[in-house]
């Protein structure tokens, strides 16, 4: 038997696990003992998630879109949903910032890369994304117990939905993101995920695009129960207008269209009440406890 | 390319083919889509799905589809005859910037749909008169200043676009973002009605100005020389088509293509006599419209993508490849 230099420990899988940890742990130390102290966050969800980890007196810059808690607002605006005001950035002086893969202008998150600024990019798509970057983002604030703790009550939660969908007849639902164009939730995203938890069917779930641009045939066709218009907007209400001859969809016979403010449903710990949100209308003679 | 004399049998034998045509392109088309409905049911049962598909969602889409094709067609053929370029297409003279600019004001106001269509249709109105003032010297509307004129005030309105883009709520921007892309989807009976009202009075105005195209076409100079007095020929070809091209990015944006591309398609094939070459190309336009929309509507729309795709990426992706093959084999097709 030969014996194993330490050479081959280097190169095993597991040696090169190792040797990453330390380096990733030479590297972090001194925020992890100092921590971040100016952090950005160019998301709504990420700001909502770091205010949720109790790091919300780091953050010292936000989007025009953050409303949540209700304290940021007085924070300075330094991005749109995907452009980011690098200059205003680069005055704020952060430690970290933070943003999404999707959306995002890749041409800032590079150059304030090449400024020397620690760029995090993290993935929302799924519940397991928004899971793993939970954790993810805890372990970098020092805050993995924090995160620990609000995945495990989110997963306990969404169980408890998923056991009660069980007891409800499923409704086909439809999903509306956008109108004129009208564009539908299709599969691969959260909101498409929303549907197993709130015993609804997404009649174009079966869709390989996340979000496919359908017209009044397709409606006709797929026949939705349920309407959920998700609208961005703020104070510009206007009512979904589907297309003249509609009116014999179920959803719409029934006036079971709903307008539901997508700031309800973000990527963050409070998905799981945006999925409470929608169970409710969904299925509101069925209470929740 | 040999000359070809002009006789009315030969209009007609013209005109009655590609009536022809489009009819039967109107039909197959209503039958072609996601799933196949039951005819039967769609006319005698008004409460199922099949009479909503047909009635309300295909039938607006493909009538909507005829109209547009037919005035981008016969707009492209009057701008590249009134400009003499053949680069010329409907959207070069401003006035299809002054409707895309209504919709968009109409759009950020929150105001809903038909009135949105006046709105856009009253601002390429406007525009028309404010081209047509400016490029007007002495009098004369010389070609060069129209151009000039139209070119401008198209970046113009599209720079004010922007800039309404950009202060916009998200979803208002995705409205606008479609109207620059063009679609034929959801519009209502009453909207058509008034755009092929317009589409098809402006059409047979511009129709009656074709034996004077004929002969602007040879230039300035000499059509004054033969009797024609080329800037009252100019004017009338410039409202009548402004008209039309108004009404229709109102309603459906901004349909790149095919206003370009059928004139030189039908030029090619049939001559360039504007007497037939006119009605030729505004027929034509509308079956290759209602043609490249049933695709954009059903080609990706099956249970896998369940989507539908902008039909200004059909018109040139069928538009392309087959106009070149025309060009490479134009002395076969003669009709």
């Amino acid at each position: 038997m030969t014996q194993r230099l330490p050479k081959d420990v280097i190169a095993s899988p597991k040696g090169v696990a190792i040797f990453h940890i330390i380096l990733f742990l030479f590297f972090l130390t001194p925020n992890i003992v100092f921590g971040f102290e100016r952090i950005i966050s160019l998301k709504p969800n990420l700001t909502e998630i770091l205010f949720a980890l109790g790091a919300g007196d780091k953050v010292v810059g936000v989007t025009q879109f953050c409303d949540y808690p209700a304290q940021v607002q007085s924070l300075p605006k330094v991005a749109d949903y995907i452009n980011v005001n690098v200059e205003k950035v680069l005055t704020l002086h952060p430690d970290l910032i933070l943003t999404s893969e999707e959306n995002s202008s890749k041409k800032d998150i590079l150059f304030l890369m090449q400024q020397g600024l620690r760029v995090e990019q993290l993935n929302f798509q799924t519940l397991s994304d928004i899971r793993a970057s939970f954790l993810k983002l805890g372990a970098l604030l020092g805050k993995a117990d924090a995160s620990g703790k609000i995945v495990s009550e989110m997963d306990r939660k969404l169980h408890q939905l998923k056991e009660k969908a069980k007891s409800v007849k499923p409704l086909k639902a439809m999903l509306v993101v956008g109108h004129r164009p009208l564009v539908v939730v299709g599969s691969g995203n959260f909101f498409n995920e929303a549907c197993d938890y709130v015993g609804l069917i997404n009649v174009f779930g079966n869709s390989k695009l996340p979000y496919p641009r359908v017209d009044s045939e397709l409606i006709l066709l797929k026949a939705p129960e349920i309407i959920f218009y998700l609208y961005m907007g703020s104070e510009d209400s206007l009512d979904p207008d589907f297309g003249p001859g509609l009116q014999n969809v179920p959803a719409i016979k029934n006036k079971r269209v709903y307008k539901v403010p997508i700031s309800l449903l973000r990527a963050s710990s409070r998905v799981v009440q945006g999925y409470e949100y929608l169970w409710k209308l969904a299925h509101g003679n069925h209470s929740l406890q | 390319m040999a000359i070809i004399h002009f006789s009315k049998w030969r209009l007609i034998k013209i005109v009655l083919a590609l009536t022809v045509l489009l009819v039967v392109t109107l039909g197959l088309a209503s039958l072609v889509g996601v799933e196949s409905i039951s005819l039967k049911k769609a006319f005698f049962d008004s409460q199922s799905v099949e009479h909503a598909i047909l009635f309300y969602s295909r039938l607006p889409r493909i009538l909507l589809g005829a109209m547009v094709g037919m005035a981008l067609s016969a707009c492209g053929v009057s701008f590249q005859c009134l400009l003499r370029n053949p680069l010329a297409d409907p959207f070069i003279l401003g006035v299809s910037g002054g409707a895309a600019l209504g919709s968009v004001l109409g759009i950020s106001l929150g105001w809903s749909l038909p009135w949105i269509s006046l709105l856009s249709f009253l601002s390429s109105f406007f525009s028309m008169m404010l081209i047509y003032w400016i490029a007007t010297t002495e009098g004369r509307l010389p070609v060069y200043t129209l151009l000039l004129t139209g070119v401008i005030y198209n970046s113009f309105t599209f720079a004010v676009i922007m800039l309404i883009n950009s202060l916009v709520s998200f979803e208002n921007a995705h409205r606008i973002w479609y109207l620059m892309v063009g679609g034929l989807a959801g519009e209502s009976y009453f909207n058509i009605a008034l755009v092929s009202g317009i589409v098809v009075f402006g059409v047979l105005l511009l129709f009656f100005q074709t034996g004077q195209m004929n002969i602007l076409a040879l230039g300035e100079e000499t059509s004054a020389y033969l009797g024609c007095d080329p800037h009252r020929v100019r004017r009338n070809i410039f409202f009548a088509a402004s008209l039309i091209i108004g009404a229709c990015v109102s309603v459906s944006g901004l349909i790149g293509f095919v206003g370009l591309f059928i004139p030189h398609l039908m030029r090619l094939w049939m001559g360039s006599d504007h007497r037939i070459l006119l009605p030729a190309s505004a027929l034509f336009g509308a079956t290759f419209l209602v043609i490249a929309d049933t695709g954009a509507r059903s080609l990706f729309a099956g249970e896998t993508y369940s989507t539908q795709l902008p039909v200004g990426v059909i018109t040139a992706l069928l538009g392309g490849p087959f106009f070149v093959y025309l060009l490479k084999r134009r002395k076969k097709f003669k009709l």
